[in-house]
């Protein structure tokens, strides 16, 4: 099937692409800033020129003083906080979203109403509290204190109940005629049937925690513990702001979610074409 | 074994009941159809002897136990739901096979098991298909084959044909029948429809807000109809109704036409009646009634003719073919054996 | 398209009602307080100057604020996300 492109048509493409470009041109600066040599990192912007865009000398000393210092430790951090956090957070949330759109039980909107209010607060507004809490455990500085927080996500449990609601009831009570009971339907048949939805539900846990700073900042600001975020940004001190590992970390702590994204995304994708028959 | 009984039944939903006390034995391997229109409960029995839905007040027992407080698996039935229900994401084979697996029936048995069903249902070269791959008709005929496989005690129904064509779903009709002069299952069936039920049901019941009106063969039911609603709603096209007087077996129409009916002790009545006389039962007659021709509608084995007699309006379907166009006046009469007689302010027949 | 477009509302909303790293890290809220927000003065009181007491009270004045701008969000969906 050819599309024949009318002039608005075209219009649209044109500001769609301008727009998508708007996005990326930061990224690419950060990318092509972490492979220049430091002092050419800011060198080119003023006056700006073919230079401020395009590297003219390219260097992996950036990239190799990152690696061979702590910031891998810090990634490693970050990626166990990040996919624990998903795992443990799908455990959780995904029942309880199978609650709360399903099964008729008293206090069941009173819950959900409380759910949808702990997910508008932003979590930093409880962070400072929440933090004398968990010292009260002993859970500085250890994975349990940077992971808890993130596993009960009330936007995932939203998006999930959300999804789950649109599930037609007669596949159910068809299931419960065939045998199964509540765990069974959860099981056997939502599951299944909303991987679009857990997909999503996982990459908003693991952007929680990939991008949280003041959390663990405060939880686990140890040289072993600290995650990626923290890091970076103490490659800028007071006395001493190295921008070169900057822009190579940066570089890094986007493109690893990205590359997550994308790789879902194909996927997300193809699991909505799988199950976007009426039935 | 498969007896449905239902005692007493009773729905509410917060304070308004809509179901008021509905009483029906079911037989085993008999094939019942619970019909009506639009709301007036049947989804809501149906899925009260399922199990899905509370029971308000009554009993209800399958083969023998009482199911009030079980959960619908533990009922020991199965049901086709309108919109089919089948599992998107299994194929016809895992969708049929599912609740043996749940059993714990053996693998062997349960493939077994499922290919005896598609043979049955004609569905053996679909069985690696997904669902979103198949007709309405392969869909409707995977969901029975969901519901035999297991062998329950009953089968229940709710409006499994309104979703597809009119040409399938007579097919599919007869189809239900046979299967169930096959296996034989005690089954429930709900319809809207009542051409449905009369050509399927060994029973049926008819209901309205959430009463039963009456419970009768279908032919019980064409012929004795307990009361006007139930004779207006049986039948196709629908019984004409005139109202007048019966005075020592003579009937006069409210507009004053004098038609006969068989001398009998109903007839014997007299007050105000109304009287029911189906399309079928009226004929071309010198001697009958004059009623003025509204349209008529050559179907070539029949004529169906709208009338007018008075205010009342009658449809009359003729063996004949009738050469009359709009306002002209023919002459017709009932049969008088087939002529019912409804009290006009019960509504209830008037037994003779 | 209208609750979609008012989940994100919602969730756009609220991620960027407070704001730390930024401020954290570029400007320590400076100079002279002309870039502090509320998160970056509750941590500095709570972790900078050892004054946990402010920053608690500091928090709670903030919670209250969110749960009013929750508030008034429920409102605007209108429809709490009934079927
Ligand atoms: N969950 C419910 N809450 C309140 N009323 C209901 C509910 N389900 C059905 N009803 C009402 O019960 C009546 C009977 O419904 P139903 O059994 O579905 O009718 P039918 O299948 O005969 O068309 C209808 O008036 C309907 O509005
Ligand atoms: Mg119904």
């Amino acid at each position: 099937m050819r599309e024949t492109i009318t002039p608005r048509r075209a219009l649209q493409m044109v500001v769609i692409a301008a727009i998508a470009l708007t996005f990326l041109l930061p990224l690419y600066w950060l990318t092509i800033s972490a492979l220049r040599p430091e002092e050419d990192i800011f060198r080119y912007l003023n006056p700006f020129g073919p230079w401020t865009l395009l590297p003219n000398r390219l260097t992996f000393e950036n990239i190799t003083e990152l690696w061979s210092g702590s910031f891998s430790r810090a990634i490693a951090n970050s990626l166990v906080v990040a996919l624990v956090t998903v795992i443990a957070g799908l455990m959780v949330c995904a029942p309880a979203a199978f609650a709360l759109a399903v099964i008729d039980f008293p206090g069941r909107s009173a819950i959900f109403t409380a759910m949808i209010v702990s997910f508008l607060i932003p979590f930093d507004a409880i962070a400072v509290p929440l933090y004398s809490i968990m010292r009260g455990f002993n859970l500085q500085n250890s994975y349990a204190g940077l992971i808890l927080p993130g596993i009960g996500n009330g936007l995932a449990i939203f998006l999930l109940r959300q999804f789950f609601q649109g599930i037609p009831k007669d596949l159910r009570e068809a299931a419960m005629v065939d045998g199964m009971g509540w765990f069974q339907i959860f099981w056997n048949i939502y599951l299944p049937l909303s991987k679009p939805a857990l997909i999503s539900a996982a990459l908003i846990m693991f952007i929680f925690q990939w991008q949280a700073y003041l959390w663990p900042l405060l939880i686990a600001p140890s040289n072993d513990m600290k995650v990626a975020a923290v890091a970076l940004a103490q490659f800028s001190s007071a006395y001493n702001v190295s921008f070169g590992l900057i822009f190579a970390g940066a570089m890094f702590l986007s493109l690893i979610p990205m590359l997550i994204f994308v790789f879902f995304q194909q996927y997300f994708t193809n699991s909505v074409a799988a199950t976007g028959s009426k039935e | 074994m498969g007896a449905v009984t239902i005692s007493n039944v009773r729905k509410a939903y917060g304070s308004v009941e809509i179901l008021h006390g509905v009483s029906i034995d079911i037989a085993d391997g008999e094939f019942v159809v619970l019909v009506g229109p639009s709301g007036c409960g049947k989804s809501t029995l149906l899925r009260m002897i399922a199990g899905l839905e509370d029971i308000t007040a009554g009993e209800i027992s399958i083969g023998g136990r009482v199911v009030n407080r079980l959960a619908p698996k533990d009922r020991d039935i199965a049901m086709v739901f309108q919109s089919y229900a089948l599992y998107p994401h299994m194929t016809v084979e895992q969708n049929m096979g599912f609740s043996l697996k749940l059993q714990g029936v053996s693998a062997a048995e349960v493939k077994q098991r499922v290919a005896g069903a598609a043979t049955i249902l004609g569905l053996t070269s679909y069985l690696g298909r997904y669902p979103r791959n198949l007709s309405g008709g392969q869909r409707q005929r995977v969901a029975m084959g969901r519901a035999i496989v297991r062998s329950p005690s009953a089968f229940l129904f709710d409006e499994p044909l309104s979703n597809l064509d009119a040409k399938l779903r007579v097919q599919m009709r007869s189809e239900i029948k046979q299967l169930h002069q096959r296996i034989g299952t005690t089954t429930v069936y709900v319809t809207h429809d009542q051409i449905e039920a009369m050509t399927m049901a060994d029973r049926i019941v008819v209901m309205r807000d959430g009463n039963i009106e009456q419970i009768g063969t279908p032919l019980e039911l064409y012929d004795q109809p307990a009361n006007q609603f139930v004779a207006g709603f049986i039948g196709s096209p629908s019984m004409n109704f005139i109202s007048g007087t019966l005075d020592g077996g003579r009937f006069t129409a409210d507009g004053g036409t004098v038609i006969a009916l068989a001398s009998g002790p109903a007839s014997a009545a007299s007050g105000p009646v109304t009287i029911g006389i189906r399309p079928e039962h009226l004929r071309l007659d010198p001697a009958g009634f004059p009623v003025e021709i509204v349209t008529t509608e050559p179907t070539g084995a029949e004529t169906h003719i709208l009338a007018r007699l008075g205010e009342t309006e009658i449809v009359g379907t003729f063996r004949d073919r009738l050469a009359c166009v709009p306002g002209d006046i023919i002459r017709i009469s009932a049969e008088p054996g087939h002529i019912h007689l409804f009290d006009s302010k019960t509504a209830l027949r008037i037994i003779g | 398209m209208r609750r979609p477009l008012t989940f994100v509302l919602v969730a756009d909303t609220v991620a960027n009602f407070l704001v730390f790293a930024p401020v954290n890290i570029l400007t320590r809220g400076g100079p002279q307080g002309s870039t502090d927000l509320i998160m970056n003065q509750i941590y500095t009181n709570a972790f900078v100057n050892g004054d946990p007491g402010s920053a608690g009270a500091a928090t709670v004045v903030l919670v209250a604020l969110v749960l009013a701008i929750v508030l008034v969000q429920f409102r605007l969906m209108g429809e709490r996300s009934e079927r």
